[in-house]
């Protein structure tokens, strides 16, 4: 025990003599999660064992199409759905791309073709297809959208989001409904304020709408939800949220950096036309020759949010509730959540504030952190330079505060005492740049 | 729980002394590197460490925190007929900030009644202990222990609830 405790001391004393800011507090885990343990062990053994093509018929084939049979399972079942609704894609980029432009070459196939109808004016010809979003999507949302509407070859109205609550309301969306009108696509968490939106009920009005519609011989609206923030951080249940599709991605649930899209009824129900053509795999509804480790990551680490989600949200709310306390009796009147909005949920591990006061820019402020890894939004944005997040000027937060915005995402490993780190470091970091002036 | 600690706190203390020269300048500013007198004194002298008989019907137990995080407290106490908290004890796995907040929680909520001891807050505990910024934390702890320990206690009171199959 002496002698234990002797080489304890001096490993203990030799790490304590590290400087302390070598100790990193990482809280941006909205823009990337570490993978989990048991998703590298299944990674690793699938490269090792399954490595064989999928597609093929011997053992070593198949051993690859059962790893991914069960990760298809796995994932079916933390959203509540069926395997057979889910492929596998490159990332949530790919399922969001793929469903933006499944829907306009759906509209086009069925309702642009000027075959005779029996007589019936086909009332939406000559018209665009019409895609309704809203004003705080990601990137791999807007830019598609915007692309196409540029190219004419199809319109979008982004509705704005409620300067009250951060959401999107369904009475907006349900109003900028059109006859032409195929496809409604929200977010389900937000990624830089953590707002959530109201899905369901978006999807529960656009289904009764969809009753009238097609009986008039209007396109049906399908709808769908990016479900990137969301899944690992609270229950996403297909079933609950009502859509026709959900895009999923791994590197945000501690999983690989792959993804996958849930599509309602597959085949049958809702058409889904690829954008790849090749080999056959995933039903040809997304071909390619299987990533096998990459798949029993995303399968594994969806299994451990089937197991353990509740856990880690009520982990995650904990820590992140402790945060907000510290920075409201550390920074007092100076300090505003620009995720705290009334009336609406929250994702339970985001925070979103600024520090109130001319040198406070978002950027400087982490510039002077020592301790904590952050970002001021989302972290494809951040060539954005000095300009504040479009996302949250949408949401009514006014300009200056936007500029000095930061963004703390905690994760299942965050704890209180690294929640005391980060709010000594930022105090010291606003010590400073005010020292400075 | 105390004779491991006491190794702990020799050791730490022997790390910042040796720490404390190399210092670069502009760290001196930190204030407070060293323990706080009062939380050696409940460190060297702790109140109050030990266990009350879990399934008797007038003692609450409190079980928070988790080995991975880092802290755990365990917090009991012992109510008598009038509501009153007559007994408490701690055992407390964690740093020297953690086991003075666990070992001054013991100290307050004895006397104490039920509903009094609700009103204890970190805060409290932090203050009189004058804890550092980082050890904040540690008496957020003691009170989610306290609170613990009084819901498992009113959740034993209740009528239906014969066993006290508490963890």
């Amino acid at each position: 025990m002496e002698a234990a405790g002797a080489r304890n001391r001096d490993a203990r004393s030799r790490a304590e003599k590290s400087p302390p800011e070598s100790r990193k507090v990482y809280m941006d885990y909205n823009a990337t999660t570490p993978l989990e343990p048991e998703v590298i062990e299944a990674m690793t053994e699938a490269m090792r064992e399954a490595w064989g093509n999928p597609s093929s018929s011997y053992p070593a084939g198949r051993k690859a199409k059962e790893i991914i049979n069960t990760a298809r399972e796995n994932l079916a079942k933390v959203i509540g759905g069926q395997p057979q609704d889910v492929i596998f894609t490159s990332g949530g980029t790919e399922s969001n791309n793929l469903v933006i432009q499944s829907v306009v070459k759906h509209f086009h196939k069925v309702h642009a073709a000027n075959g005779d109808t029996g007589g019936h004016p086909n009332p939406v010809d000559g018209a665009l297809p019409h895609i309704i979003t809203c004003t705080v999507e990601h990137d791999s949302i807007r830019l598609p959208l915007e692309h196409l509407r540029e190219e004419r070859v199809a319109e979008v109205t982004f509705v704005p989001v409620s300067k009250v609550n951060g959401q999107v309301e369904a009475e907006d969306i349900l109003a900028a409904v059109r006859p032409a009108t195929c496809l409604v696509t929200i977010m389900l968490a937000n990624n830089e304020t953590g707002v959530i939106m109201p899905v369901p009920e978006i999807s529960r009005r656009v289904r009764a709408l969809n009753q009238q519609r097609v009986a008039g011989g209007l396109p049906g609206v399908l709808v769908h939800t990016d479900a990137a923030q969301a899944l690992g951080k609270q229950r996403v249940d297909v079933r609950d949220l009502g859509v026709d599709f959900l895009t999923i991605v791994g590197h945000k649930f501690y999983g690989p950096r792959i993804g996958a899209l849930y599509v309602r009824g597959l085949g049958e129900h809702t058409p889904l036309y690829p954008m790849l053509f090749g080999g056959g795999q995933e039903r040809n509804f997304r071909p390619g020759t299987e990533n096998t480790p990459m798949i029993a990551g995303l399968g594994k680490a969806a299994e451990l949010v089937a197991e353990n989600g509740e856990a880690y949200e009520a982990h995650m709310r904990g820590v992140r509730d402790y945060l907000e306390e510290r920075l409201a009796a550390e920074f007092g009147e100076r300090i505003h959540l620009n995720s705290q909005f009334p009336g609406a949920e929250r994702l339970p591990n985001t925070c979103n504030f600024s520090i109130r006061g001319p040198q406070l820019q978002g950027r400087a402020v982490l510039a002077q952190c020592r301790t904590l890894l952050a970002s001021v939004g989302a972290a494809c944005h951040s060539d954005l330079g000095d300009r504040p997040s479009p996302v949250l000027l949408s949401c009514g937060v006014p300009v200056d505060v936007a500029r000095n915005a930061i963004r703390l995402s905690v994760g299942r490993s965050s704890t209180r005492a690294e929640v005391d780190l980060v709010v000594q470091d930022l105090k010291q970091a606003v010590a400073r740049l005010e020292g400075q002036a | 729980m105390a004779a491991a600690g006491a190794g702990r706190l020799r050791r730490a203390a022997s790390a910042v002394l040796l720490r404390a020269p190399r210092l670069p300048a502009r760290e001196l500013s930190a204030p407070a590197r060293l323990y706080h007198k009062k939380v050696v004194d409940h460190y060297e002298n702790p109140r109050n460490v030990g266990s009350l008989d879990k399934t008797s019907k007038n003692v609450g137990t409190g079980l928070v925190g988790a080995p991975a995080c880092g802290d755990v407290m365990k917090l009991q106490i012992q109510v008598d007929e009038k509501g009153k908290i007559v007994d408490a004890r701690f055992k407390t796995f964690g740093c020297g900030s953690a086991i003075a907040s666990s070992s001054l929680a013991t100290e307050w909520v004895k006397g104490k009644t039920v509903e009094e001891a609700l009103t204890i807050k970190n805060t409290d505990i932090a203050k009189e202990l004058c804890l550092p910024p980082v050890k904040l934390h540690c008496s957020m702890l003691a009170e989610d222990a306290i609170k613990a320990a009084l819901a498992d206690y009113k959740l034993k009171q209740e009528p239906k609830t014969g066993e006290a199959e508490k963890k």
